[in-house]
């Protein structure tokens, strides 16, 4: 049989079908509550979708993935506060539309657009995933050290501002990912005697505490009473003209592209690719004065583009073993949890696993738009729950969820030590997402590096063109964001010192 | 459901969120003493029979060194710039009030790792969901009674029942 007959005939189980329909509830629910992100509610599914087969529990995962990507857009156009940080472009227009008396149609065409950038990103999934994965095959240990520096560099890269701190995330996530036994040798490290810790700290513990744990602390340390927005409750006109259809068309396309190309570098999503999305079609609109001020050509682009970039990241997380975004990073942990393992050789043992995932992504995205279609008045309802109740909630499935993985209370108490220090993480600054890369990619960056050099010393990796093609990637992604940020208060410092010599005084 | 309490939430003095240097010089401080903490014990890592050209300890203690100059960077970084950029934004300051309540819903979580040692997970989930809808402001009895229970009876059968957990 085919791998595509075979990877989408898998999906017919209803068992499958079933956690996709509950993966698209909780989607969208978690994306329309403000605080709870995308990554999170993956982290906290992560603690009972382990308990399923791989297929079902990737359902869940993948579903919420996709569904939240829908869900997080109703608080960004009704209270002008983005559901996950890849809604942030959305309120540049979707808020403006709803204070216009447009709220329905902002809702919907975003519900359109998300649609067709998330298909377009699967199609991206469906044909690059092998070929990528293919080409990945010949890596060696040289070129599999590289690549890790390379994703985890990416990651650091895109914390906007705070170089030395990712970098340092990313040190102490390596470090934490050395716990548990030396992958040549076997050598037990830091394990402190306790024979849970042989097998290296239980991450998925960790990353409950620092996305679920750490988030819901941060809420309660900063809440003030009577400061929540007030939603939007005139709609308007719900479903898009023919010539609203017509304005939507140039930002879709371009929105798919800004979306596709941003999906497949790793560690970064959609908020990024939202904002590029939305300044992209800004640029080739004709009317680009009225972005911002409720534009449906920019909450098209914005929302096609952030949603594209799905398949990306499921495509560079599967081929290549790299995380395309924070998300995915914590999906991997569930993936070896179940014994699979993302990377090159994951394809070419199970092809058929690239069509079941895409299938699973199709079904979701056309649940997550019926369900948007259909019900986002309902779900714009849930805009009037009150934080506690969603604290409360959280926290305890948190615990009970991680305490689900191996039913071990040491798992909950690692996840109550990592919601702490994702606080401490939180609160002065360092982006939580390079700790977990490091620890989920710990032992492949030490035991690819120390192979390399065991082989053919540091000439291994300086002669091989691939490696140090990633390499010097790398080190532009950490030197570039600074030097960019230097110039640009240089010539903003210039410019003001130009015109205070220019102004006359009075 | 009314919120009784009347304690305004006003920023705690004392700096509640971190300035711009102590935001640079704190983690600088703690990563340099985690960097010290983690070499101390790499040096313990038994060698082995050094059957391959690099020890066990020679990672970590990378890495710990690695986290070291970073952290001197940072520090350093932060020390003699010349003026803030506004290049990072600042958390949102915390209140008192939320610092106590962060606290006090610690502490529950710390009792019901007790409370369940000797009471029905059940029991003991509800009440813990009951104290942490008190102590994030819910009242009356919808949130203090009908929300636990209904809660914990979807938590168990998720969990207990259709996942059979040993709860």
């Amino acid at each position: 049989m085919s791998p595509i007959v075979e990877g989408f005939s898998a999906l017919l189980d209803p068992m499958v079908l079933l956690c996709i329909a509950a993966g698209a509830l909780l989607g969208m629910l978690v994306g329309a509550f403000p605080g709870v992100t995308a990554t999170m509610a993956v982290a906290l599914a992560s603690g009972f979708t382990l308990s399923l087969e791989p297929l079902p529990g990737l359902a869940v995962l993948l579903t919420i993935y996709v569904a939240a990507n829908f869900g997080d857009r109703v608080p960004a156009i009704l209270v002008n506060t983005p559901g996950t940080p890849a809604s942030i472009a959305t309120t540049f227009d979707g808020y403006a539309m709803a204070r216009q008396g447009r709220a329905g149609l902002a809702l919907t065409s975003s519900a359109f657009a998300s649609a067709w950038g998330t298909l377009v990103g699967v199609v991206l999934l469906m044909v690059a995933a092998i070929p990528l994965s293919r080409l990945a095959l010949n890596f060696g240990p040289a070129e599999m050290f590289a690549l890790v520096v390379f994703g985890l560099t990416m990651m650091i890269g895109v914390s906007g501002g705070r170089i030395v701190k990712g970098l340092m995330a990313g040190g102490l996530g390596l470090l934490l990912g050395a716990v548990g036994r030396d992958p040549i040798t076997g050598t037990p490290r830091f394990t402190f005697g306790l024979p849970e810790l042989s097998d290296g700290i239980p991450f998925i513990a960790a990353i409950i505490g620092l996305f679920g744990i750490a988030e819901v602390m941060n809420q309660i340390l900063v809440h003030r009473r009577g400061r929540e927005a007030e939603p939007i409750k005139e709609f308007g006109r719900w479903f898009p003209r023919r010539s609203d259809w017509r304005t939507m068309l140039k930002p879709m396309a371009i929105g798919s592209g800004v979306g596709g190309v941003v999906g497949i570098v790793p560690a970064t999503g959609g908020d990024i690719a939202g904002i590029l999305g939305w300044d992209q079609a800004r640029r080739a609109s004709k009317r680009p004065e009225e972005f911002g001020k409720g534009s449906l050509e920019g909450i098209t682009a914005a929302d096609t583009s952030s949603n594209a970039t799905l398949g990306g990241s499921v495509t560079t997380t599967l081929a290549l073993g790299l995380p395309g975004d924070s998300v995915m990073a914590v999906m991997i942990g569930s993936m070896v949890v179940w014994g699979i393992q993302p990377g090159p050789s994951l394809f070419a043992n199970q092809p058929d696993l690239v069509y079941s995932i895409a299938g699973i992504m199709l079904i979701a995205t056309v649940v997550a738009l019926v369900i948007s279609v259909l019900r986002m008045r309902g779900v714009a309802k849930l805009l009037e729950l009150p934080q506690h109740f969603l604290w409360a909630v959280i926290l305890v499935f948190c615990m009970v969820g991680t305490y689900a993985v191996n039913n071990s209370v040491l798992d909950v108490a690692v996840m109550l030590v990592f919601g702490l220090v994702g606080l401490f993480l939180k609160r002065f600054g360092i982006p939580p997402g390079p700790v977990v890369l490091g620890l989920i990619l710990g032992g492949l960056a030490e035991g690819n590096l120390r192979r390399a050099l065991e082989i053919g010393g540091p000439e291994n990796i300086l002669t091989s063109p691939i490696a140090l093609g990633l390499l010097a990637v790398s080190a532009l992604a950490l030197v570039v964001p600074p030097l960019r940020t230097a110039w640009g208060a240089r010539r903003a410092r210039a410019r003001a010192a130009s015109e205070n010599t220019t102004t006359p005084a009075p | 459901m009314a919120d009784t309490s009347t304690t305004p939430d006003a920023p705690a003095p004392g700096g509640p969120r971190p300035g711009r240097r102590p935001r640079d010089l704190v983690p600088a401080a703690v990563g340099a003493a985690l960097a010290a903490g983690a070499f101390a014990l790499a040096a313990q890592i038994p060698e082995g029979a050094r059957l391959t050209q690099f020890s066990p300890r020679w990672w970590p203690e990378t890495l710990a060194v690695l986290l070291l100059v970073l952290s001197a960077w940072l520090a350093a970084g932060a020390l003699f710039r010349r003026s803030a950029t506004a290049e990072e934004d600042g958390p949102e300051a915390a209140t008192r009030q939320g610092a106590w309540r962060l606290v006090a819903m610690l502490a529950s979580i710390a009792g019901y790792g007790v409370l369940w040692y000797f009471v029905d997970f059940r029991v003991s989930t509800a009440v813990l969901f009951a104290a942490l809808t008190w102590l994030g402001g819910g009242r009356g009895w919808k949130a203090l009674i009908l929300f636990p229970i209904a809660v914990t009876a979807i938590l168990y059968l998720l969990f207990g029942v259709l996942l059979r957990v040993p709860l």
